[in-house]
């Protein structure tokens, strides 16, 4: 009897060495042969999300040439067709949320696995701010986007996976205004919005009281709530991206925040806009923290809300929230 | 130098008469006493004989896919860590752990990983499968395709084409990384 070679390996044990790998390695895994490529098809540098880790930084928009700055500050730069012209607008565990050309989707940058959502009651997006409950290919998974109009409400757009169109609930000031919301997310079952005075609204989709107004204080005062996440407002500087990433300083960046793991709470990156200016909006880059994972869509997975294409390896297959709609990456290039 | 360790074996069972042991016999006919207690950190071995009620202490078990190399590499770490156990029955005293583990995989070659971890698969030992597959992810990390095909001796069989698309796509995560 032949001894059993690496690439023969039964497909589990080739899947939990690849379990283990971080992003770029698993790429090169991927790379090896047929079999490695097959047996990791689920794994997604879940490694990459453990607390001891830091958000990696993408650099996009202005075309499809993208730069991304690694956690621990390697620099790389990537070909993103997808992100050309788009705006991300909430980002966590790996997968963004993209407004591009009318259309919302969610989107994993490194394995291009797309999902498109059903129709946005707006088609142009402005200072919208989104947060979503867990990966989109979780049968809970709820997206709620949120804007605010000139009467000072804010309004915020929910979607629950498997729904076909998107739910408006209205918020109406009572007292002091709520600036424009500069965090989104998603802890405890209840989306969290803040603003950069310290405010909070909360809104919890289960709940009978679904709304909730909060001003952050002290850890001394005697609150009797605790914001279950950690705020951090100025990553940017705090990392000196423009450096790293080789830009001049008074570059106008906007950029998207996330959430990530740190210990017992996670700790939550502000959207921020660095430097701007009066000038046209062209100039303006557009960046987004994220946790660099890799997610591919198999077609057995979500068996009643999609509808997905056949499926070919090394093909990168987008499907739909909403039955019907496939794409492939081929028919976008 | 397998007779080195079926001698030591025997050695510290003539200090302890009472402890009993488990006869376990490899795929090339070898048959290894192994102390109860590290015999049962094989699942293999703890099922077969709880769920046979004949069995006596002079069952010799066969293990069809285990090789006598591999076997001496799996006691190694099952005795090491029942030792620790012994020794430190609340919490494992994890720098030794980590300095036994850290010494222990660096005299193993890619050849010799393989039939571990193949035969801690077969034996169901969790905890030492979950080791050595962390240890072949460690050997890969930070190394080209090229490198980690030659290290581990994996025929390259994408065709030309799917190699072609494999690397335009993730070319961009291929620079730099290590080409020793």
């Amino acid at each position: 009897m032949a001894p059993i070679s690496w690439a023969d390996l039964p497909p589990d044990l080739i899947e939990s060495i690849s379990n283990r790998l971080g992003l770029i390695d698993l790429l090169s895994f991927r790379g090896v042969c047929q079999n490695w490529n097959l047996a990791s098809f689920t794994s997604s540098a879940e490694i990459e999300s453990t607390s001891c880790c830091e958000p990696w930084f993408l650099l996009y928009g202005e075309n499809s040439q993208c730069s991304l700055l690694s956690g621990n500050d390697k620099k790389y730069k990537i070909n993103i067709l997808e992100l050309n012209g788009a705006t991300c607008i909430a980002s966590k565990e790996g997968w963004l949320l993209v407004h591009r050309e009318g259309s919302l989707f969610f989107f994993c940058p490194f394995s291009r696995a797309k999902i498109e959502l059903p129709q946005f009651p707006y088609s142009e997006l402005k200072d919208h701010v989104a947060a979503f409950s867990s990966a989109p290919t979780c049968k809970d998974c709820i997206v709620c986007v949120v804007c605010q109009n000139d009467e000072m409400d804010v309004l915020l757009y929910t979607l629950s996976h498997g729904a076909v169109a998107w739910t408006m609930h209205k918020y109406t000031h009572t007292r002091t205004c709520f600036k424009s919301v500069k965090a989104a997310t998603y802890v405890d079952k209840t989306f969290y919005f803040l603003d950069d005075t310290n405010q909070v609204i909360k809104f919890s989709p289960e709940e009978d009281v679904k709304w909730a107004r909060r001003q952050i204080v002290d850890h001394h005062s005697e609150c009797r709530e605790f914001l279950p996440f950690f705020i951090k407002r100025s990553c940017f500087e705090e990392k000196s991206i423009i450096e790293k990433l080789g830009l001049k300083n008074d570059v106008w960046i906007t950029s998207c925040g996330t959430i990530v793991p740190t210990g017992k709470y996670p700790k939550l990156f502000f959207n921020e806009s660095i430097n701007k200016t009066q000038e046209s909006e062209s100039c303006c880059h557009k960046g987004v923290w994220l946790t660099p994972r890799f997610y591919q869509i198999s077609p057995g997975t979500c068996k009643n809300d999609f509808t997905v294409g056949s499926i070919r390896l090394l093909d990168f297959i987008c499907y739909s929230f909403l039955a019907g709609v496939v794409n492939s990456a081929a028919e976008i290039n | 130098m397998s007779s080195s360790i079926a001698s030591s074996s025997s050695s510290s069972s003539s200090s302890s008469k009472k402890e009993k042991k488990i006869s376990l016999k490899t795929s090339d006919g070898e048959v290894f006493e192994v102390e109860e207690p590290v015999a049962m950190q094989l699942e293999i071995v703890r099922s077969f004989f709880a769920d046979n009620e004949d069995v006596t202490e002079q069952t010799v078990m066969p293990l069809p896919n285990v090789s006598t190399a591999a076997m001496h590499g799996i006691l190694e770490y099952c005795r090491a860590h029942e030792e620790f156990r012994r020794r430190m029955p609340e919490a494992a005293p994890e720098e030794e752990v980590r300095a036994f583990e850290a010494g222990y995989v660096d005299r193993k070659s890619n050849e010799e990983l393989k039939e571990m971890i193949l035969a801690a698969n077969y034996l169901n030992i969790s905890k030492l499968l979950d080791f050595l597959t962390g240890v072949a992810a460690k050997r890969i990390e930070n190394k080209s395709v090229e490198y980690v095909r030659a290290f581990f001796g994996v025929e390259n069989d994408f065709t030309p084409e799917e190699e072609a698309n494999l690397r335009r796509e993730y070319e961009w995560a291929f620079e730099g990384v290590d080409e020793d």
